[in-house]
C-alpha cells in the first residue's frame, strides 16, 4: 500500500494544501460561509486545528488509512470510453497479477 | 464557452423584474475613489513592472504578460507559445511543485499570461524555478513531444466538446480576416505540425524583454522584485517589440457559421464586437447593456419558457471586447426568437434610472468580489496598463460604470448588438429553417 510514495511526495502534498488554504482565506466572500459551516458542523476548535493535524500526518498514517478504507474495499469505477477500451480496462482490473502500471 | 466568462445568471435573472420597475432619476454618482498608494510602475532591465504591495495576505501573485497573442501567430503556428512554455517546463523537475504554487498559463487573444500564485515565504524558490523555464529553456525534442501530447489532448477536447467548439467557430464567424479568428491555444493540425526546431527558433526570437509586462501583487518590497528580475529575466535580449492595440475588425454582413451534428441539444452562440476600453463611457454602456441582455435572455428563455437551463450573454474582456448571446436547447428556433426579442427590448423598454442604478450596484459588487484576490488584481492592473495606457486609469475607468444611464443602452443595440454573428452546432433540422 502506497509503496511508491516518498517523504518528498508527502511534503509536496502538504505544501499544496497549505497554499490552497491560503488561497481560500484570500477570498473573503467565501471565508464567512466557510467559517459558519465549520462552526456549525465540527466546531471552530476543530477547524483551527485542522491544518496542523494535516501537517502532522506521516506516510505510516496514510498507509494505515489506505489499508483500512481503500485497499480491497468495494468500489465503483466510472469509465466513459469506446467499448474496446472499457473491455481492456475491465480485463486489467479483473487480473491484478497482470497489472504493470497504475 | 469559458465558464469564467459566464455572468452570474441567477443574480441577473432575479434583477430583471426590478429593471422594469422603480421611479428614481438617472444613474447615481460614483462614490469617491481613494487614491491608490499601494501600486507603482517601474522599469527593470527593460521590463515594465506593475507592483501592488499588500500586507493582508500570505499570497503573492506573479503574472508575466507575453504580449502579442493572436498577432504573434498564423494558422500554421497557432499554439506555438503554449507549446514552447510547456516544453520549457518538461525538464524542470519538481522544484516548482515543492513550493505548492499554482502555475497559470493562459494563451489569450492579446497575450499569453504565464505566472504563478503561491506563498510569499516561498517567492524566491518559486521565482527561480519559474524563470528557469524562460531564461534557460531546455527545448529538447523529447520536451516538445511531451508538451505536444498534452496540448493535443486539450485541443481534441476543445474541438469536440460542443461549448468550446462553438466558441472557436463563433470567433471565426465574427473576426474573419482578423488575428482574433486564430486560436491562440492552437488547433490539432497546427500543434501536430509544429517541429521542435520551430519551437526553439520561436524561443530565440520571442523570449525578449520588450514583449514582457510583469505584474506582482503581494507583501513584497520593490527592491526584492527588482533584484529577482535583474538577475534573471533582465538577462534576456531586449528585442524591439512594441505593444499596440489590435486593428479594428472589418465590418461584414452578419451571418451564420454552422456545424451539423446529430445531437439532442443544439448550441447557439452569437457574438458582436464592442467599443474598446479607451472609448470610456461607451465601453461601460456596452458592458452594462450586455449584462442587462444576459438577464433578459435568461428570463425569457429559462424562466419564462423553460427552453434551457443555460441561456445568457457572455462578455469577453479583450482589446476589442465582445458581447454575445448563448443558449443550449433542444428547441433552438424558439430560443433564437427569444434572443432577438431580448435584444429588441434593450432598445425599446424604458428602464428607470433607479432600477438601472440598483443593477449597476449589484454588478459593481460582483466585480469587486471577483477582483479581491492577488491574482485578479494583477490582471486588473495589467489590463488597465495595456488597454488604457496606465494602470492608474483602471479605477478611473471603473467609476464611469456608475455614469451609465438608461438612455445609453439603446445606442448599444443599434451600434453593436445588431452586428451579431451566429455560430450553430447541432442538428440543423431543429432550426426549421429559421436562420
Amino acid at each position: 500500500v502506497l509503496e511508491g510514495v516518498s517523504d518528498e511526495d508527502l511534503a509536496i502534498a502538504k505544501k499544496h494544501r497549505e497554499v490552497q488554504s491560503a488561497l481560500t482565506r484570500e477570498r473573503i466572500a467565501g471565508l464567512a460561509p466557510a467559517l459558519a459551516q465549520w462552526w456549525s458542523s465540527a466546531g471552530l476548535d476543530y477547524h483551527l486545528a485542522y491544518d496542523a493535524r494535516i501537517a502532522a500526518q506521516t506516510i505510516a498514517d496514510l498507509r494505515r488509512f489506505a489499508g483500512t478504507y481503500v485497499v480491497d474495499r468495494p468500489r465503483v469505477i466510472g469509465v466513459l470510453a469506446p467499448l474496446e477500451t472499457t473491455d481492456r480496462l475491465a480485463a486489467w482490473l479483473r487480473h491484478p497479477a497482470a497489472r504493470s502500471g497504475p | 464557452v469559458n465558464v469564467a466568462r459566464r455572468p452570474r445568471a441567477a443574480c441577473l435573472l432575479a434583477l430583471v423584474p426590478l429593471m422594469l420597475a422603480g421611479a428614481r432619476g438617472p444613474g447615481h454618482a460614483p462614490s469617491g475613489s481613494v487614491a491608490d498608494t499601494l501600486t507603482t510602475a517601474y522599469d527593470v532591465a527593460g521590463i515594465r513592472v506593475l507592483q501592488r504591495r499588500t500586507e493582508s495576505s500570505d499570497i503573492v501573485a506573479v503574472r508575466l504578460y507575453l504580449l502579442g497573442g493572436t498577432r504573434q501567430i498564423t494558422e500554421r503556428t497557432a499554439g506555438i507559445e503554449p507549446l514552447m512554455l510547456r516544453a520549457a517546463a518538461y525538464h524542470g523537475g519538481r522544484a516548482l511543485d515543492r513550493t505548492g504554487s499554482v502555475v497559470a498559463l493562459k494563451p489569450e487573444a492579446d497575450w499569453t499570461v504565464y505566472g504563478f500564485t503561491g506563498l510569499v515565504e516561498d517567492l524566491d524558490a518559486t521565482w527561480r524555478a519559474f524563470v528557469d523555464r524562460l531564461v534557460q529553456p531546455e527545448l529538447s525534442d523529447e520536451a516538445v513531444a511531451g508538451a505536444r501530447r498534452r496540448l493535443l489532448t486539450q485541443a481534441r477536447r476543445r474541438y469536440t466538446e460542443p461549448d468550446q467548439r462553438l466558441h472557436v467557430i463563433a470567433m471565426r464567424a465574427l473576426f474573419r480576416d482578423h488575428p482574433y479568428a486564430l486560436d491562440p491555444e492552437g488547433t490539432e493540425a497546427s500543434l501536430a505540425a509544429l517541429t521542435a526546431e520551430d519551437v526553439r527558433a520561436y524561443a530565440r526570437d520571442q523570449l525578449i524583454t520588450s514583449r514582457m509586462l510583469l505584474a506582482v501583487v503581494g507583501a513584497v518590497t520593490r527592491a526584492h522584485v527588482e533584484s529577482l528580475v535583474t538577475a534573471t529575466l533582465g538577462r534576456l535580449p531586449r528585442g524591439d517589440y512594441r505593444w499596440t492595440l489590435p486593428p479594428a475588425p472589418r465590418k461584414h454582413t452578419p451571418g451564420w457559421l454552422i456545424e451539423n451534428r446529430d445531437l439532442p441539444t443544439a448550441y447557439i452562440l452569437g457574438l458582436f464586437p464592442g467599443p474598446p476600453p479607451t472609448a470610456g463611457q461607451a465601453y461601460w454602456a456596452f458592458r452594462v447593456a450586455t449584462a442587462v441582455l444576459s438577464g433578459q435572455i435568461g428570463y425569457h428563455i429559462r424562466a419564462e419558457h423553460s427552453l434551457s437551463y443555460a441561456a445568457f450573454a457572455p462578455f469577453y474582456d479583450q482589446a476589442i471586447p465582445v458581447g454575445g448571446a448563448y443558449v443550449s436547447t433542444p428547441k433552438p428556433d424558439e430560443a433564437l426568437a427569444l434572443i432577438h426579442q431580448a435584444i429588441r427590448e434593450i432598445a425599446t423598454l424604458r428602464f428607470s434610472g433607479y432600477s438601472l442604478g440598483r443593477f449597476i450596484d449589484g454588478y459593481r459588487f460582483d466585480y469587486l468580489v471577483n477582483n479581491a484576490t492577488a491574482e485578479a488584481q494583477a490582471d486588473f492592473l495589467a489590463r488597465a496598463e495595456l488597454y488604457l495606457g496606465s494602470f492608474r486609469k483602471g479605477e478611473e475607468s471603473l467609476q464611469l460604470l456608475h455614469r451609465v444611464l438608461p438612455e445609453d443602452l439603446a445606442p448599444v443595440v443599434y451600434a453593436h448588438m445588431g452586428n451579431i454573428h451566429y455560430a450553430y452546432l447541432g442538428d440543423t433540422a431543429r432550426m426549421h429553417g429559421q436562420w
